[in-house]
């Protein structure tokens, strides 16, 4: 038998053709659903009419952005994501570090126990040490989700209270409004294009800090 | 909670508490309890409010324990008979994504931890990039709009929901706890690799299928957002929890409108009617849990790890 480096491409896909059809309508679903969409980032760059669609549309260049970044907008919008977040990430992760609690292994606990270390001793050198890396993976996936807001809890709460959107317009309402009510697919993409940017670069750069320090922690 | 736990959390009790034990302990008890009343306390509220008789609502506000029983909130809600509708939409949609998104995610999960698929980190890269880079709303509002024409249809509900790439990494990591020599053993015996994921893994799979599957009824019953996205006035019978929005705006907007200053809205009991609808809402998939819950703590754990 061949190792499997010599075989070719197309001997490879024979060999594993039933792995790959098991993998098939996910992998369909992914590009129909997640890589189908990123063409239409274009419209970002155009001024949209329903007429000439995305692709037929005045390209206007980065003028949709640099309206959005003078007025004001954009740096707001942020401001409000990123704050909210900040003042979520605890909570939100109270379970998570729960269950981590409760997977301690118990016998170790007990050795210390038996060794004679008092609670604050059991908690300090055995529970923070074990959950070092829960918390640090914890961290790193909400620094990477931190410019993405928590869309379900704007909306419905604040809704269109517009008196209130200097305050707590988070980007996903923005985008939201943009694309429903005003149907501006350009703004919409260019505030959506911003935000998937700033968190691909910031989860980029969490991840190549943390590599360095310590690769078992880094995500990929 | 296993029984060697157990056993061990009662002997633990019969030891004598040191003065550190007994302050931990009085500081987890005090937090827990706080914890769990502000967690249950608003349920509570919204089952009395539903109850509550409208103008005491006005007077005295929301109550922990009806003062005036009634009703009449149930009736208004079950009188138009459009909730049952909703009702049956949402449960046909839960459980046909739920069965459709488990099985693919189960397979996906299958095929990406096989040591022995050369494409294993190729497909893997491909479906975790659709988390670190997306195209944004607007883009993907007008592809499913304009290109694939699932405007007020129910498959614009459907789809979407039905797996994503955290929780085939999620199935995956489950899969990984199953040793490599089943696989083998299997392979030994000359089953394909079909057969050896239907008859030899999938049965070894039961608290991963129970948690995913748990997820992903949740994201069904709790479906609202691709609704408000696809789902326009002309289509008749919404999913539940779109359904309690548009109950909930209805009312807010009448109230607001110029109608609502001559016509005497203190008789509709709109606050009991928004609660009522929550607790029908809500209600069902509570029961889920009790069957799925002895899963759930293995598999929250195994998704903490990376992979």
């Amino acid at each position: 038998m061949k190792r499997k480096s010599d075989l070719t491409f197309f001997q490879k896909v024979k060999r594993s053709r039933t792995l790959l059809l098991m993998c098939t309508p996910a992998v369909l679903f992914f590009f129909a659903f997640n890589y189908m969409p990123l063409p239409g980032i274009w419209v970002a760059f155009v001024k949209y009419n329903y007429r000439d669609g995305i692709f037929g549309s005045r390209f206007v260049g980065l003028d949709n952005f640099k309206f959005l970044a003078s007025s004001g907008k954009l740096l707001s919008l942020t401001k409000n994501t990123i704050l909210y977040n900040l003042a979520f990430i605890l909570l939100g992760n109270f379970l998570a570090v729960f269950v981590a609690i409760m997977g301690i292994d118990g016998e170790m606990m007990e050795a210390a126990k038996v060794d004679g270390a008092n609670g604050f001793q059991r908690i300090r050198y055995i529970i923070l040490p074990s959950l070092k890396p829960t918390i640090v993976i914890l961290l790193l996936f909400a620094l990477g989700g931190i410019v993405k807001g928590n869309f379900g809890l704007f909306y419905n709460i604040v809704g269109s209270n517009s008196i209130l959107y200097t305050t707590t317009d988070i980007i996903e309402t923005y985008v939201y409004r943009a694309t429903m009510t005003d149907f501006n697919f350009s703004t919409a993409s260019a505030v959506g294009l911003y935000q998937s940017v700033i968190g691909f670069v910031i989860v980029m750069v969490v991840n190549w800090v943390v590599k360095r320090i310590e690769p078992d922690y880094a995500l990929f | 909670m296993g029984k060697k736990d157990m056993d061990m959390m009662e002997s633990g009790a019969r030891v004598k508490l040191g003065v550190s034990d007994v302050i931990i302990r009085g500081f987890g008890y005090v937090f827990i309890t706080l914890y769990a009343v502000c967690c249950i306390v608003p349920f509570i509220i919204i089952i009395s409010t539903s109850f509550t008789d409208q103008a005491v609502i006005r007077t005295q506000g929301a109550q922990l324990i009806p003062k005036q029983f009634t009703l009449q909130a149930y009736e208004m809600v079950c009188g138009s008979g459009s909730i049952w509708w909703s009702y049956l939409l949402t449960i046909v949609l839960t459980v046909a994504g739920t069965t459709l998104g488990l099985s693919i995610i189960a397979m996906t999960g299958y095929a990406l931890q096989r040591r022995d698929f050369p494409f294993r980190n190729a497909i893997s890269f491909y479906i975790y990039f659709t988390t670190l880079f997306s195209a944004g709303l607007a883009p993907y509002y007008l592809l499913m709009v304009q290109t694939y024409h699932l405007k007020d249809n129910y498959l614009a509900v459907l789809l979407p929901l039905m797996m994503s790439s955290w929780l085939i990494i999620l199935m995956k990591n489950f899969v990984k706890a199953i040793p490599h020599e089943i696989t083998e053993s299997g392979k030994i015996d000359g089953a394909g690799d079909f057969k050896i994921f239907v008859s030899l893994i999938l049965p070894m799979l039961k608290p991963a299928l129970a948690t995913i599957g748990l997820f992903l009824a949740l994201g069904y019953w709790n479906e609202w957002y691709q609704s408000s996205l696809f789902l326009s006035s002309k289509v008749e019978v919404k999913p539940l929890q779109y359904t309690l929005y548009e109950v909930v705006n209805k009312i807010d907007a009448l109230k607001n409108s110029v109608a609502g200053q001559y016509i005497n809205l203190t008789d509709v009991p709109q606050d009991s009617v928004k609660m009522a609808n929550a607790v029908l809402a809500t209600g069902p998939i509570v029961f889920l849990y009790p069957f799925v819950q002895k899963y759930f703590i293995s598999g929250i754990t195994v998704g903490a790890v990376k992979g």
